[in-house]
């Protein structure tokens, strides 16, 4: 299968710390790809990088069988969307504004929508069950809402590759399956591929064709999730102690952290010393 | 294809507003200290009354350029807080915010002090002393990474602390009665002003105008936050630096001619904002025309309500304004 992504040699740095270190992967045309790994892994600036938003990296990155930086803002925003993480700022853009906004990249300077704009934008509304919330303002939101909301303007821009930032931090755990499941849905139903940058290994295990581990900005591991979600690995990853079984359904690998109270051994990764009294 | 909703809204808008600001503007040529009245400026306006030379001398050689000029400036100030307002992403932003205003008061101070004619004397070195000011701030604020609104903000604020002491400085250095004009300057002045120079302020204000509207969706882009902007394909940094120096130099130019006018460019922006929406496709015109015709009639409250003389326009603009905006700001609350 041809490739969406391939990234080669990936290096960043912010002044002296370097985020990024070399970092290799591909991601294949309509694939569900999850990135996971602990806080300052890199897997924010590296959705940066792959967003076009950040052009301060060594390296190459191919998006579709071309250098991202041969691509014009405009262009790439026709074939690539990104989900931001939920800001708490919102200023009062009706919801049917922000998914035309999404139509930008396809419309001219002032943005003037045309039939067929709008048809989109109430497709994508309709598919990230939205629609009646068509008049109401981003402020008047709540979290999940909103976070459908721009979901659906990232459909509006009828993207090839859709980028998530930890889509599902937010949000309760039925908003949760519900923006997973109309990944899943945008995955099978129109081929568009999807990487998300997540911190919920059990979902991502759910959903995801092939994990990648990140930790200090380097690959510990790739590959399909039964392969990846092992005991070694998360806690190679994450330095802390994880039970791996099975969810009932569909077997995926499924992972219970481990309490300190439960763990006998002195290198116990966690910090020491007494609390004082009160 | 059916009517664009935006079109059909812009119109909705403007219209009225542009209704709004001829009336007010008939109005300004109507009332004055001398020859008041809705009959006067009708004989004038049509020729009616050929034989009325002073008549006709007072509404277009006195009251029109001035009439005219209140447009100008209103228009221009309540766009260049709304352009700030959202660049910055900031509700206290307004024309002056970055240094503008201390560094043209300061350029044209001097000119004063020089014993420069107003015009173009001290207009130039008040022009000077704002486009100065602007190189300064963008050059402080444009390090690794370009145009960070905070760092802009910032640098602006600092200019203009240092502008204020050059300032006080400056006038504690005068005592003859080139005092008086420091102050008028410092005040804002609109009477001092000819046909002459509202076409050039027209000519230098319109590209300006246009250039800030085509920008209109992509600030409505902006405010979604940079990153979602550029990944919707807006070209950020060209279009921050437009922005800028557009909105700058009218800002400047308008300065330049009748000093510095507070307010307007505060709560324009926001009184349009609260009764319109947030996209500036509507509020670019929206600012224009009502900066205009707020202007104009303060500038014209200002001129009728004295009995001997008139009140710095800048006066009324924030007695009346500041208690509106309130009004709006706690009904929209609810």
């Amino acid at each position: 299968m041809t490739p969406a992504i391939v990234a080669r040699d990936l290096r960043h740095a912010y002044g002296p710390e370097t985020v990024l270190r070399g970092l290799s992967f591909d991601v294949k045309k309509g694939e569900f790809f999850i990135i996971i790994g602990p806080n300052g892994s890199g897997k924010t600036t590296l959705l940066k990088i792959l967003a076009g938003i950040d052009r301060s990296f060594q390296g190459s990155v191919e998006l579709l069988q071309r250098p991202l930086q041969s691509y014009t803002r405009r262009e790439l925003a026709r074939r690539l969307a990104l989900v931001p993480q939920l800001a708490a700022e919102a200023f009062p853009f009706s919801v049917h504004e922000v998914l035309l906004m999404g139509r930008a990249p396809h419309m001219g300077l002032l943005g003037l929508e045309t039939e067929n704009d709008r048809r989109i934008a109430e497709q994508a509304m309709r598919f990230t069950g939205v629609s009646h919330l068509g008049h109401r303002t981003l402020d008047q939101l709540s979290g999940g809402e909103r976070q459908r909301v721009f979901l659906a303007r990232a459909v509006c821009q009828e993207p090839a590759v859709i980028l998530l930032d930890e889509p599902t931090a937010a949000l309760d755990l039925a908003h949760q399956i519900r923006v997973m499941d109309l990944m899943a849905r945008l995955q099978h139903e129109k081929g568009v591929t999807i990487l998300m940058v997540s911190h919920d290994i059990n979902l991502a295990a759910m959903y995801a064709d092939r994990l990648m581990l990140l930790k200090s900005g380097a690959r510990v591991a790739i590959g399909p999730p039964q392969e990846i979600v092992t005991y070694q690995n998360i806690e190679r990853t994450y330095g802390c102690r994880v039970l791996v079984g099975t969810n009932p359904l569909g077997g995926y690998p499924q992972i219970t952290p481990v309490p300190g109270r439960f763990l006998q051994d002195a290198s116990d990764p966690a910090p020491g010393g007494k609390l004082p009294d009160r | 294809m059916s009517p664009r909703p935006v079109l059909r809204r812009l119109a909705l808008v403007s219209l009225p507003l542009l209704l709004a600001l001829l009336t007010t503007i008939f109005l300004g040529l109507g009332f004055g200290v001398t020859g008041s009245g809705l009959r006067a400026i009708w004989e004038a306006l049509l020729a009616l009354d050929v034989s009325n030379v002073v008549q006709q001398t007072i509404v277009w050689r006195i009251r029109l350029p001035r009439v005219l000029l209140a447009a100008e400036v209103g228009a221009t100030l309540s766009l260049g807080g709304l352009v700030f307002q959202a660049l910055l992403r900031n509700p206290l932003a307004e024309p002056y915010i970055l240094g503008i205003s201390g560094g043209s008061a300061v350029g044209a101070i001097s000119g004063i002090l020089l014993g420069l004619p107003r015009f173009p004397g001290v207009s130039a070195t008040a022009f000077a002393g704002s486009m100065a000011t602007l190189a300064l701030v963008l050059m402080l604020s444009s390090g690794r990474q370009i145009l960070k609104k905070d760092t802009l903000l910032l640098a602006g604020v600092m200019v203009n602390a240092f502008c204020s002491a050059m300032i006080l400085f400056l006038i504690s250095l005068t005592q003859d009665s080139r005092l008086h004009n420091i102050i008028f300057w410092l005040m804002g002045d609109l009477s001092l002003s000819d046909m002459g120079q509202v076409q050039l302020l027209a000519l230098l204000l319109a590209p300006c105008f246009i250039l800030v509207f085509l920008l209109s969706h992509a600030m409505n882009l902006l405010l979604m936050g940079k990153e979602t902007a550029m990944v919707l394909g807006v070209n950020i940094k060209a279009v921050t630096l437009t922005l800028l120096v557009a909105t700058s130099f009218m800002i400047s130019a308008t300065v330049a001619q009748c000093g510095l006018l507070g307010f307007v460019g505060l709560v324009i922006p926001h009184l349009l904002r609260l009764m319109l929406g947030p996209d500036h496709r509507i509020l670019v015109p929206a600012c224009i025309l009502g900066g205009a015709t707020y202007m104009v009639g303060c500038d014209l409250l200002a001129r009728i309500v004295p009995r001997h003389g008139e009140l710095p326009v800048g006066v009324i603009t924030a007695m009346i304004g500041a208690p509106l905006f309130i009004f709006l700001l706690r009904r929209s609350g609810k």
